[in-house]
């Protein structure tokens, strides 16, 4: 007997199905539109899926939050992979459209290296982060997760993603460099 | 002649995890022992059985963090050891260094004492690998 699917399943499906259709107007939104304030969308990203989580979790809470990027991202390569022809420059690609067209980022390929399986990748205007700064260390863990998890699809190997430059510290950029092991 | 002696000990120290990791499995009812890093992800694994590993790696620091913060509650400072009791066996979960864990996974004929005691007894050495 097929499992049931939870309440957020449900609106999980619901809302990537209406992503990779490219519906823009959302249902009871006639006034306020489909937009909303970049610092909202941060205040869920570094509030609800940050500190908060840091309250109950700890030093776990940066697993947590890059384990939730990392399902994303293979929920998006799952739903591009079929369209490339196994081809990775058209896959990035249309990841790289993607992430425009949400306005997550601008992604820009800085190193690619598929024999030894390294990979960087830049977010410039980086969502989660701009107009953050001052914090000691990279703090978008959901965006490196979300890296691992388009390279995991794609390649059906393991990959550890990790940002080692983040607009919050100062570098103009978020690089997540990612390797596959 | 500098870069070859450490890819060298490199080597040398993953063989070493991998000895440790290979000593708790042949403890009686473990099934599996991994060291997962501070983002969750398992760096080092040995197994009998097939396990998401992404799954295992962020669960093993979301409950590690959880108990942290619920001792911290209780005012029991750290925690060192958590372990989960459950109906086929237990998992048990112990920190090495800078966010880096030592996780097992037993069936239910585990005796619960001598995995604990080896636990603590990898703890020391695992550390010194990392650190260096």
């Amino acid at each position: 007997m097929p499992q049931q699917k939870s309440d957020y399943q449900i609106a999980q499906d619901k809302i990537l199905n209406s992503i990779f259709n490219g519906e823009f107007d959302i249902a009871n939104r006639q006034n306020l539109g489909p937009l909303i304030p970049i610092r909202l969308f941060q205040v869920l990203r570094m509030v609800a899926l940050g500190s908060n989580v840091e309250d109950m979790l700890g030093d776990g809470a940066p697993a947590l939050v890059y384990h939730s990027g990392q399902g994303l991202g293979q929920v998006l390569g799952q739903a591009i992979i079929g369209e490339v022809d196994n081809n990775f420059e058209t896959y990035v690609a249309q990841i790289e459209q993607l992430c425009r067209k949400l306005s997550i980022g601008l992604l820009v390929p800085e190193t690619i290296d598929l024999k030894a399986g390294v990979f960087e990748l830049r977010v410039d205007e980086c969502v989660s982060c701009a107009g953050i700064d001052g914090v000691t260390s990279p703090i978008c863990h959901f965006e490196a997760g979300m890296v691992g998890g388009i390279f995991k699809t794609f390649f059906n190997q393991n990959v550890r993603a990790k940002e080692t430059k983040c607009n919050a510290l100062g570098h103009d950029t978020c690089l997540i460099q990612a390797n596959l092991y | 002649m500098n870069k070859i002696t450490s890819i060298d000990s490199r080597k040398s120290s993953v063989d070493e995890i991998d000895n440790i990791l290979r000593d708790l499995m042949n403890l009686q009812g473990v099934t599996a022992a991994a060291v997962v890093d501070k983002d969750g992800l398992v760096t080092h694994i040995r197994r009998n059985f097939e396990i998401n590993t992404d799954a295992l790696g962020v669960s093993v620091q979301i409950v590690f963090g959880a108990a942290t913060k619920a001792a911290g509650h209780v005012k029991h400072r750290a925690a060192n050891i958590v372990i989960c009791e459950n109906s086929d066996g237990y998992v048990l979960l112990a920190p090495i260094v800078s966010g880096f864990m030592l996780a097992l996974v037993t069936e239910d004929d585990a005796l619960l004492g001598r995995v604990r005691f080896e636990l603590k007894e990898a703890i020391p050495s695992l550390k010194k690998l990392f650190e260096s």
